[in-house]
């Protein structure tokens, strides 16, 4: 078998990534099958599947070089007590490795060719590797680092090269004790010191106020400095612990137990921390693109944040956010991450859990959409895809839109799916989903009876309007006629049937305008889903109207000129997201201005069924500072009794978020926000990451 | 700009005055006009139909899952590319470019440094590139877990060569002075907090913090990959 290369992980372009070359040495051709077994389970299911290294796969390209040694396990050797070769046994591996068992020895040595044989195959099939992992067929302990490389053996755990990855790629010291006083000055590594000052400790930022300084002294001791608080975390508490640099005195570590103490626990939160400063700028990580959805079914809103080709899930717990998934370039189906995916999240298959629809027009040479759904172990994979078309809908569009909504009342969201823009006619289109799958169900070319002929400009809503468990729409048009139009079509389960068109007004509201901006919400709790319309374009002062479904029409309830008590003032540039704030069944409005006053303000306006009292916040919510370049996903992080998912309603909080942070934003009894994460989503203990 | 005059509108109960526009009207009732061109090319989706047997079996999944998406055109890597450098340094801390090859596609700058080494390759005061380097010049064997006190730490072995890659991008290579450009290797003395790359050399910004163990001063040009050469010889001509 000729050697190749697999690139295991795809995380971008090399010169935009970090690139770990892993060679195999002593795996026939018959071996092959264990080097990709053992690789995929110690590297990709291992370091790669815990902590640091798992939140950051998209930092990290991953190439598995298929080198095909002409004998099966490497060359052996042995030493006698006086360090001299007692035998040695030379077989023909792809690198001319040997293994000696000898710690004295690094375990292992390179023959007269190995170094020339690396050069050679990292040459030929990675040429712009970072970092060098090598493997011997040996099931005996070994290993040696260092230098850019890591030498292992097929009988070394993963932990133990989730340590030497500490060193090689994280620049740690060791945090062992093992004999002796250090006397050296202060070391270059994060995560060991000579300095006992708390006010100069270059991880104190880390060490709550209340943690002695030094918090073990002695000859490596755990916390004796006192009584050790009863949650106090061996792990994640962030103290001064003297013994480190596997010396016992004279120099400290920042934990008690890190994994470059002890292998088996998770990075520390120095370590971690090191880490992620070192490799975050090659991950490709924004907060541009959140999704907010409750994918283990517990109540509480979750998020799933894209960047470039990779996502990653946090779940909530009411309080703050961890990370339940990762995935770079792929989930297993196969479904390919790419900048342009557009994510739709929503209860697909009724288990209570939500799924993820995802459609990508733009990266590929045909659409293409999927289905993810929970793979069992708190991630995703891909259930059902889609390319190019699915059956009946007669091709997927670069414009096509997605809405989601269970429009047949199975209890399983369905997709609605307008095209304005590619076709001849405008289209919409019913896709029902079974759970696992989607199925064509409706087509409407150019016109939904009683419409008058869809146009490019529709603008779709969803909402259940008529109260009977399925999802219906609203359609409103303001510039392609020469007068605005709303529409509400009501599901059938198989069909859409209009049952209102709304020509130029709704009573009440003093004529429907261009810039009209619909919201749907059940603002008086009646199970039917009603029309908030707010106008800050068309008029000389904005206007917001409540206007009740009476389950096949429009009432207005209500029509604000100028203000909502206790707004302020409508502005031109005034945003809404329809939440049920303070959990009373009633979809409240929850309003957003950054452009038109002096500073920004966020609002609650809370519906009494009929009307709307409002309250707001301005400029700075906790620690936020909200801006322009925020955006905002209504959601209920924090959980509890709030009705069942319907649009519009069970969302008191916020997600919000831009570039660079993300935070939570309580909505109830006030606005005030719960966790803001910079960069990364990380829980510390104590102090943070900026 | 006069300000535009925008109406109020009718009081709730009042009949509004429809928007004048050139468009057309809906139709009242049922009998809607064909549907509204879009401009462009006629192109119209294939008439429903119930999917066919065929059609769905051509949406199933082995059980490996789906084939890759397919990729359109992409456009070639955006950059000319950069150059990987192989620079080997002594026992006495001699260095020497002992390989280098073209790698296509942009290369990140790091913003910071972190671990226990860098390099920079500067041309004067104008910094070119620079990296973190986690982990050099020593080897370390693991910890014997089952063995005597002495061996349940690592055992350090210095090397008395090793070598470092270092990344420079073509362009910013191709417009400086060969003879010019050092590539300085630093280790990281004292590591603060936080050591933003900056804009002046490290070893204006850091010299508390960084000693430097090696220099490579002027770069050959044989010592480039064959591609780099061809634009310093055009330069020439």
């Amino acid at each position: 078998m000729p050697d190749s290369v697999t690139q295991i992980r795809n995380a971008g372009p090399v010169g935009s990534k970090r690139n770990l070359a892993i060679l195999g040495d002593g795996f026939a051709d018959a071996d092959q099958a264990t080097y990709n077994d053992w690789v995929q389970n110690s590297v990709l299911g291992g370091v790669f599947g815990n902590d640091y290294f798992y939140e950051d796969a998209s930092a990290w390209n991953i190439f598995r070089v298929n080198l095909a040694s002409n004998n099966s396990g490497v060359s052996q050797r042995t030493y006698n007590a006086d360090g001299t070769i007692a035998s040695t046994t030379l077989v023909d591996s792809a690198l001319g490795m040997i293994f000696s068992g000898s710690w004295s020895h690094c375990w292992m040595e390179y023959g007269t060719g190995t170094e020339t044989a690396i050069q050679n195959a990292l040459k030929k099939w990675v040429p712009d590797y970072n970092f060098v992992l090598i493997i011997l067929n040996e099931s005996g302990y070994g290993g040696c680092g260092g230098n850019g490389r890591a030498h292992v053996t097929t009988g070394d755990g993963w932990a133990v090269i989730a340590h030497e990855f500490g060193h090689g790629l994280g620049g740690l010291a060791d945090e062992y004790c093992n004999s002796g006083a250090y006397s050296g000055g202060e070391p270059g590594a994060v995560d060991i010191t000579i300095n006992t000052d708390r006010s100069t400790l270059k991880w104190g930022n880390f060490v709550n106020p209340t943690t002695p300084v030094p918090t073990g002294s002695g000859n490596c001791p755990d916390y004796n400095q006192g009584a050790k608080p009863a949650d106090w975390d061996d792990n994640q508490d962030v103290g001064l612990f003297e013994g480190g640099n596997t010396n016992n005195t004279g120099v400290y570590r920042p934990v008690i137990n890190c994994r470059m103490r002890n292998n088996t626990p998770p990075y520390c939160p120095v370590c971690y921390t090191s880490f992620k400063r070192q490799y975050d700028s090659y991950t490709g990580h924004t907060f541009l693109k959140c999704y907010a959805a409750d994918f283990n079914g517990d109540g509480r809103s979750d998020v799933l944040v894209h960047s470039g080709n990779s996502i990653q899930t946090f779940r909530s717990n009411g309080a703050q956010l961890d990370i339940a998934f990762s995935a770079v370039g792929r989930v297993p189906g196969s479904w390919q991450f790419q900048p342009n995916d557009q994510f739709f999240t929503g209860d697909f298959n009724g288990d209570g859990k939500d799924e993820v629809v995802v459609f990508n027009s733009v990266d590929w040479v045909m659409p293409y959409l999927g289905l993810l759904a929970d793979d069992g172990s708190g991630g995703l994979s891909l259930v059902a895809r889609y390319d190019g078309d699915i059956p009946g809908w007669g091709g997927f569009a670069k414009n096509d839109l997605f809405y989601v909504g269970d429009f047949d009342g199975n209890g399983k969201q369905d997709l609605f799916v307008f095209n304005g823009a590619d076709w001849s006619m405008p289209y919409v289109g019913m896709l029902r989903s079974n759970g696992s799958s989607f199925s064509f169900i409706r087509r409407f070319d150019g016109d939904i009876p009683g419409w008058g002929g869809l146009a490019r400009n529709d603008k779709i809503f969803v909402g259940d309007y008529s109260g009977n468990a399925k999802a219906d729409l609203f359609i409103f048009n303001g510039d392609d006629w020469s007068m605005a139009y709303v529409g509400m079509f009501q599901s059938t389960g198989a069909d859409l049937q209009m049952t209102a068109r709304y020509d130029g007004d709704i009573p009440g509201w003093g004529g429907l305008a261009r810039h009209d901006q619909l919201y749907v919400g059940d603002f008086n709790g009646d199970g039917k889903a009603d029309l908030f319309i707010f106008n800050g374009d068309d008029w000389s002062m904005s206007y917001l109207g409540m206007f009740g479904s009476t389950g096949s029409g429009l009432q207005m309830a209500h029509r604000y000129d100028g203000d909502v008590p206790g707004w302020g003032g409508l502005a031109r540039h005034d945003q809404f997201f329809p939440a049920d704030i303070n959990g009373d069944g009633k979809a409240d409005l929850i309003g957003w201005n950054f452009e038109d006053w002096a500073t920004e303000y966020l609002g609650r306006m809370i519906s009494s069924g009929s009307s709307l009292a409002a309250s707001f916040i301005g400029d700075w919510v906790g620690e936020w500072n909200p801006g322009a370049a925020d955006r905002f996903e209504p959601c209920n992080f924090q959980g509890g009794t709030i009705r069942p998912f319907r649009r519009g309603s069970g969302k008191p909080d916020l997600f919000v978020h831009n570039q660079d942070w993300f935070g939570m934003i309580r909505g109830n009894p006030d606005f005030s926000l719960q966790k803001i994460y910079y960069r990364w989503i990380h829980n510390y203990r104590y102090g943070r990451n900026w | 700009m006069p300000e535009r005059i925008l109406p109020e509108k009718p009081a709730t109960d009042a009949r509004p005055a429809p928007v004048k526009r050139k468009d057309a009207s809906k139709s009242k009732g049922k009998n809607a006009p064909p549907a509204q061109r879009i401009r462009g090319k006629m192109v119209l989706k294939a008439k429903a139909a119930k999917p066919s047997a065929k059609s769905l079996a051509a949406q199933a999944r082995g059980p490996e899952g789906y084939e890759d998406q397919t990729a359109g055109r992409r456009a070639s890597p955006a950059g000319k590319g950069y150059v990987r450098l192989r620079v080997r340094v002594g026992e006495n801390g001699e260095t020497s470019i002992v390989d280098s090859h073209f790698v296509a596609g942009d290369l990140v700058q790091p913003s910071a440094l972190h671990g226990q080494f860098a390099y920079e390759v500067t041309e004067g005061q104008t910094r070119l590139h620079l990296d973190s380097i986690p982990d050099l010049g020593v080897f370390r064997s693991f910890v014997n877990p089952d063995g005597p006190l002495e061996e349940r730490k690592h055992h350090m072995y210095e090397l008395k060569t090793y070598d470092f890659d270092v990344r420079v991008p073509v362009d910013e290579l191709a417009a400086a002075a060969l003879s010019k450009v050092a590539i300085k290797l630093y280790r990281v003395k004292e590591a603060k907090t936080a050591m933003p790359a900056g804009n002046q050399p490290l070893d204006v910004q850091y010299h508390r913090e960084l000693r430097e163990v090696a220099r490579v001063e002027g770069i050959p040009v044989k010592a480039l990959p064959r591609a780099v050469q061809k634009l310093f010889e055009k330069r020439k001509r």
